[in-house]
């Protein structure tokens, strides 16, 4: 895996598609691009683009349904979810759909082609607030024996992991700081990525329907 | 009693049916068979000797169940007609349950005169059966909100004929339940000979008042309901139109102040960053949420203020929450603190982040700049008041603060306060 | 049904349990039903599971 990485921009907002278009430039290949569920599912389909950067909200179903649907023939294509949206179930729902990480609409170009390199590896990409939501779901009360308590619950050092992101950490800052190497730290996140996509906790939909909250 | 009907079924998804096709009545046996597993044949053997055995008792099981239990087989198109059995049933049992009282009265030797009996059942039958069916055509009538629940006019043929056979049905039901209130009151006043007495007059007004009554009262009634139930949805979505409105001219006041500020891009970024806030909370309120007056809402309000005085990005992640009792206070108004600190000094170098965790016993908070940071050991005189301010705070409240520095990669304020101190 | 009770089920239930303790008491001697009480608890037994079943929240079964 090698050069730059070709990337399918979907996203309803014709401004907003030609504004991330011209902030990754140079860094990553954009080929293509969709404003609907339909033709993202077309596009992805024709183009078959290392990363998929996605709207969480489109009319059609949003991101959750491009995602469902194109899993339907490519299980392997990757994700980057990618919204203004700051509630808590959106991020949770799209990022449970399968998608490899959330990053807000407010980030850099630099920060986006990063993330976009690093969805690409199949690293994990976790923005401050996803951290702070996921920390939130598996917080609460440890559940009694479960089937399946690995998947419930994060260990102690992917909980200190989350926490140095939520605290607006890099992961080099993070490996930096509690003394590991940086691909221990992806090694982290990723797991914490797959309990959350494999999950099947009462809590975390639950949780997520409770707090409703945007902020 | 082994009535085949409707104590049984309630299993989730295979519900009992009658069974049309297969049926040589209508389709009882057939159906319970199915449902069971068994053989029709031998049911409806069994079901004969139900018969003789029980008397007869059996027969009226039987057609207890033919009113009780849905035929089987597709709805058309999907889509139930609105009203149908379920007024005939209520208007029915209705009939009944006043049968029997008025049985229980004659027994009790509580009564007046025979006549009355058919009369009153067959008025309440109808009265009730005119209820059922203006509360169905009430819920039919398109609602005063059909914006988005408009069928699209592709479904438009099948749906009219399902109307019309709807409406044809409710005609059907409406005008058999006026012939049974009128058909009452008639049989009353023939039962009494009122009807030839012209003494009697008004009397036979009475009755063919209170028949009258009868009939239109629901009809009345839901009327007023119904314009009721439209005024307060008139209300509603004006309420939501002046919102809108509001809202449209802020964010028209904050874009043309945008391009008359355009060269000073701090100021800029900071009314596009309130405008953003105004439209979150107006998308906020929409959802109930448990934020109100708790820590994290306190520590939001006060990272927003230090936005707009400052003109600063900051980025509020917060996870738990607690009530806001003097210890998260204190915690916030350091936080608060810290925040200003960082504008201050780092407010070029990104945004700045604030984690707060409410744990179950201790409350922590984080406030991180990546500004040049600073070497401990050499604060400058300035800084060293705001220090204390904030680490002087966290001591009195029995707290703890600390500042973590490097130069070059930022600072950190690292606070934290038991839940009660 | 959402692992909810069907009512009308129930209501049926129990009108039947009543009527057939009733006729039974009958039956024991117990009590003296008249042919008159007995044709009204029929027609109330009958007439609840009718009104039950009308009542039941629409799409209930679907």
């Amino acid at each position: 895996m090698s050069g730059r990485a070709s990337i399918v921009i979907v996203d309803d907002h014709a401004l907003f598609r030609s504004g991330v278009r011209s902030e990754v430039e140079g860094m990553v290949d954009v080929v293509g691009e969709a404003g609907n569920v339909e033709e993202a599912v077309r596009v992805i389909g024709a183009e078959r683009p290392d990363v998929v950067l996605l709207d969480v909200h489109m009319p059609g179903g949003g991101g959750v349904e491009v995602i469902r649907r194109v899993a339907e023939s490519d299980p392997g294509r990757r994700f980057l979810a990618l919204s203004v949206s700051d509630a808590a179930e959106d991020v949770i729902a799209v990022v449970r759909a399968g998608a490899r990480g959330y990053v807000t609409k407010s980030i850099s170009g630099e920060e986006l082609a990063a993330a976009v390199e690093r969805v690409r590896q199949g690293d994990a990409v976790f923005s401050p607030r996803l951290a702070g939501f996921v920390l939130d779901a598996f917080a609460g009360a440890v559940p009694e024996a479960e089937v399946d308590p690995e998947l419930d619950q994060l260990t102690i050092r992917e909980r200190e992991v989350l926490r140095m992101i939520a605290r607006g950490y890099m992961y080099k800052e993070v490996a930096q700081q509690l003394d590991i190497s940086p691909r221990t730290v992806e090694a982290h996140v990723s797991a914490v990525l797959r309990k959350l996509q494999l999950s099947n906790r009462h809590e975390l939909s639950r949780w997520a329907a409770e707090r409703r909250l945007v902020d | 009693m082994s009535d085949p009907a409707p104590a049984r079924g309630s299993g989730g998804s295979a519900r009992l049916r009658r069974d049309r096709s297969e049926g040589i009545v209508a389709g009882v046996i057939a159906g319970l068979a199915e449902r069971l597993g068994w053989d029709v044949r031998l049911l409806r053997v069994l079901f004969l000797v139900g018969v003789v055995a029980t008397g007869g008792l059996l027969l009226a099981a039987y057609a207890l169940a033919w009113l009780l239990i849905r035929p089987a087989g597709p709805r058309v198109s999907g889509r139930r007609i609105p009203g149908g059995r379920r007024g005939w049933q209520l208007g029915l049992g209705v009939g009944l349950l006043t049968m029997a009282g008025l049985l229980v009265f004659r027994e009790l030797g509580i009564w007046w005169s025979d006549a009355i009996v058919w009369p009153l059942v067959l008025a309440v039958t109808g009265a009730t059966l005119l209820w059922a069916q203006s509360r169905r055509s009430a819920e039919a009538a398109p609602a005063p909100t059909p914006i988005e629940d408009r069928a699209p006019a592709a479904a438009g043929a099948g749906d009219e004929a399902i109307a019309q056979r709807a409406r044809f049905r409710d005609l059907y039901r409406g005008g058999f339940g006026v012939a049974l209130v009128v058909g009452a009151a008639l049989l009353f006043l023939s039962q009494v000979d009122a009807l030839g007495a012209a003494r009697d007059a008004a009397f036979t007004a009475i009755v063919a008042i209170f028949a009258l009554a009868l009939i239109l009262a629901p009809f009345i009634w839901r009327l007023g309901r119904n314009l009721a139930d439209e005024r307060a949805e008139r209300i509603r979505s004006q309420e939501r139109a002046e919102m809108a409105a509001h809202l449209h001219d802020s964010v028209l006041q904050t874009l043309t102040l945008m391009q008359k500020r355009a060269d000073d891009p701090r100021e800029v970024a900071s009314l596009a960053r309130r405008q953003e806030r105004e439209l979150r909370g107006w998308l906020a309120a929409g959802r109930s949420g448990p934020d109100g007056g708790g820590f994290s809402a306190a520590l939001r309000a006060a990272a927003e203020e230090v936005e707009d005085a400052h003109r600063v990005k900051i980025e509020v992640v917060t996870v738990g929450d607690a009530d806001l009792g003097e210890a998260p206070a204190a915690l916030v108004a350091a936080v608060r603190e810290a925040l200003v600190n960082a504008a201050k000094f780092a407010a070029d170098a990104g945004p700045i982040s604030v984690y707060a965790e409410a744990g179950p016993e201790l409350i922590e908070a984080f406030v991180r700049d990546r500004g040049p940071g600073f070497d401990p050991e050499r604060v400058p005189p300035d800084r060293h008041g705001v220090r204390e301010s904030i680490i002087g705070r966290m001591h009195r409240h029995g707290g703890d603060a600390r500042i973590v520095s490097v130069p070059g990669s930022g600072t950190e304020v690292v606070l934290s306060i038991g839940r009660r101190s | 049904m959402s692992g909810g009770v069907d009512r009308v089920a129930f209501v049926a239930g129990i009108a039947f349990v009543l009527l057939g303790g009733l006729l039974c008491l009958d039956q024991l001697d117990l009590i003296g039903l008249s042919w008159g009480l007995t044709a009204a608890a029929l027609c109330a037994a009958a007439g609840v599971v009718l009104v039950a079943a009308g009542l039941a929240p629409e799409g209930r079964d679907e």
